[in-house]
């Protein structure tokens, strides 16, 4: 186990490295081409992107935004992994009749543009007498949007499941709910984690369409916390440190995935 | 007739099993009585192991019937997961649930089937595992296990249901030769205990010592059946003989 592990860090550390090269192998044709060009303004550049004074007194505002935006993400994962467990076992039914409506949803939320289907939660559904804040409409059209692709991530995972468990279940008499619960379930859970972490990080970062249905100053995500300050100060700056922290929130997920993975295959 | 003449435990009556265009039992008529091991040998492909996944419906049989204690079993209305807690099965690949413990793989059906409390069901499953001499592999995960001691947990898990017959589906044939003897010495234990049993085997050693009766099956029909020794020992079948032949 311990020499598993050993590779296992030492192809994230290998990961990391390449990432570290590619990154600074683009700064440096950057300043290579612009040097040849004879257009690289320095100072220009730190002035646009990497300047303090841009950013001033924006902390609590862009703190608010990650926080905003993290909740937006964790909400949409977790109505996502709900409804779309519901919809993959919809989805394996052998029954055509039981299938189809799991297909349509599938086929409606992952084929049209997320924009749309949060503008219509919020602008269309008011009219039905469904009215909801901007902040419970995004949330819950990235939930519902996510359910498609989670549906999709837990079909796939538990059709991966050896067809033995099910014969092995439904041959100590458990009916086909119980087996599925108990036994096809829990195991598909185990291998789906890492698409539903790329689920979640895709999420965080769709999460910044809700902002285009408006936004009070306490309900803005990060990426309009970072578009209001450009549009005030016309000053890129505040798009890089939010680059930075969505970068910040999205790096350690694939860290401690890993770490989870291990410890759920060979549990001890 | 078998010798003591007990009740049938389970019965086949003109059973047919297509898939698709391929026709794999051809009209199967067999009884198991109470307390009898059956065993049944063939080549591979002959139909063995779909007969067996007959008998507790894992497969539907095109035709004919399929009774337990009597009780005609591939007919609408049939609750088969009653029948099949009544009937347990151990597969060629273990099948044990690998998320749960050798404990938790026995305790499983016992608290959701038969919905015995946590304490019954864990009381129980330490004894079964006791039963086949892996009570201190309880808290073990079905991959620290060897392939021998996982079948046997699988063993164990069937027969917490207190099933009434038991079938085993080529149990050895997945195991490495010196994990075979321990697994077969589980089944010489259930058979001298009394427990029904249809066994599918390549073992034909454990057949000829530990079965009250052999079927030779080929091509989805049974060709020959008798006492072990009119089987291994004087096999009237040409097919049966060709078969022995070449295995023993």
């Amino acid at each position: 186990m311990a020499g598993l592990e050993l590779v296992e860090v030492h192809r994230v550390r290998g990961r990391e490295a390449v990432a570290g090269l590619i990154a600074a192998g683009a700064a440096l044709a950057i300043v290579l081409v612009g040097a040849a060009r004879e257009t690289l303004d320095l100072r220009f550049l730190a002035d646009q992107y990497f300047n303090v004074d841009a950013i001033r007194g924006l902390g609590p505002f862009l703190a608010r935004g990650a926080f905003n935006t993290l909740r937006l993400a964790v909400i949409g994962e977790v109505g996502g992994v709900v409804i779309g467990l519901a919809v993959a076992l919809i989805v394996i039914s052998k029954r055509r009749w039981v299938r189809a409506p799991g297909i349509a949803y599938v086929d409606l939320f992952r084929g049209t543009p997320l924009l749309m289907q949060l503008s219509f939660i919020y602008l269309a559904l008011p009219f039905v007498g469904l009215r909801f804040d901007v902040f419970t409409a995004g949330a819950a059209g990235l939930a519902l949007n996510s359910a498609a692709y989670v549906a999709e991530i837990f079909r796939a995972g538990i059709q991966s499941v050896e067809r033995g468990q099910m014969e092995a279940a439904r041959g100590l008499g458990m009916p086909y709910r119980a087996a599925m619960r108990y036994v096809i379930v829990p195991q598909a859970f185990r291998r789906v984690i890492p698409p539903l972490v790329n689920e979640f990080i895709a999420l965080l970062k769709d999460s910044s369409l809700v902002s285009a249905l408006g936004a009070t100053v306490a309900s803005r995500e990060l990426l309009r916390v970072a578009r209001d300050a450009y549009s005030q100060t016309a000053n890129a700056t505040p798009f890089v440190v939010a680059s930075l922290i969505y970068l910040l929130m999205t790096l350690p997920l694939t860290r401690i995935v890993s770490r989870l993975e291990r410890g759920l295959k060979a549990p001890a | 007739m078998i010798a003591d003449g007990g009740a049938k435990v389970v019965e086949l009556r003109g059973v047919h099993k297509r898939f698709g265009d391929l026709h794999v039992l051809k009209g199967i008529d067999l009884a198991i009585e109470q307390h009898e091991v059956l065993c049944v040998i063939g080549p591979s492909g002959s139909g063995k192991s779909t007969l067996l996944r007959c008998v507790n419906l894992l497969e539907e049989p095109s035709d004919g019937e399929v009774r337990i204690d009597g009780e005609r079993i591939n007919a609408p209305g049939v609750d088969i997961d009653r029948v099949r807690t009544k009937v347990g099965i151990v597969f060629q690949a273990f099948n044990l649930f690998p998320h749960r413990t050798a404990l938790g793989n026995v305790t499983l059906a016992l608290e959701k089937v038969i919905g015995l409390p946590k304490s019954e069901a864990r009381r129980r499953a330490i004894e079964q595992l006791g039963h086949v001499g892996l009570a201190e592999k309880a808290d073990a995960y079905p991959s620290q296990l060897s392939g021998g001691q996982q079948q046997r947990v699988a063993i164990a898990r069937a027969l917490a249901m207190q099933p009434t017959v038991m079938l085993f589906d080529e149990i050895t044939s997945a195991l490495d030769p010196e994990l075979v003897q321990e697994v077969l010495d589980v089944m010489k234990t259930l058979a001298r205990e009394g427990m029904t049993m249809l066994v599918v085997t390549h073992e034909m050693g454990f057949a000829r010592e530990v079965g009250n009766r052999v079927i030779f099956i080929d091509e989805g029909r049974i060709v020959e059946q008798g006492t072990p020794a009119e089987i291994f020992g004087e096999p009237k079948n040409q097919r049966t003989r060709d078969f022995l032949s070449r295995v023993l």
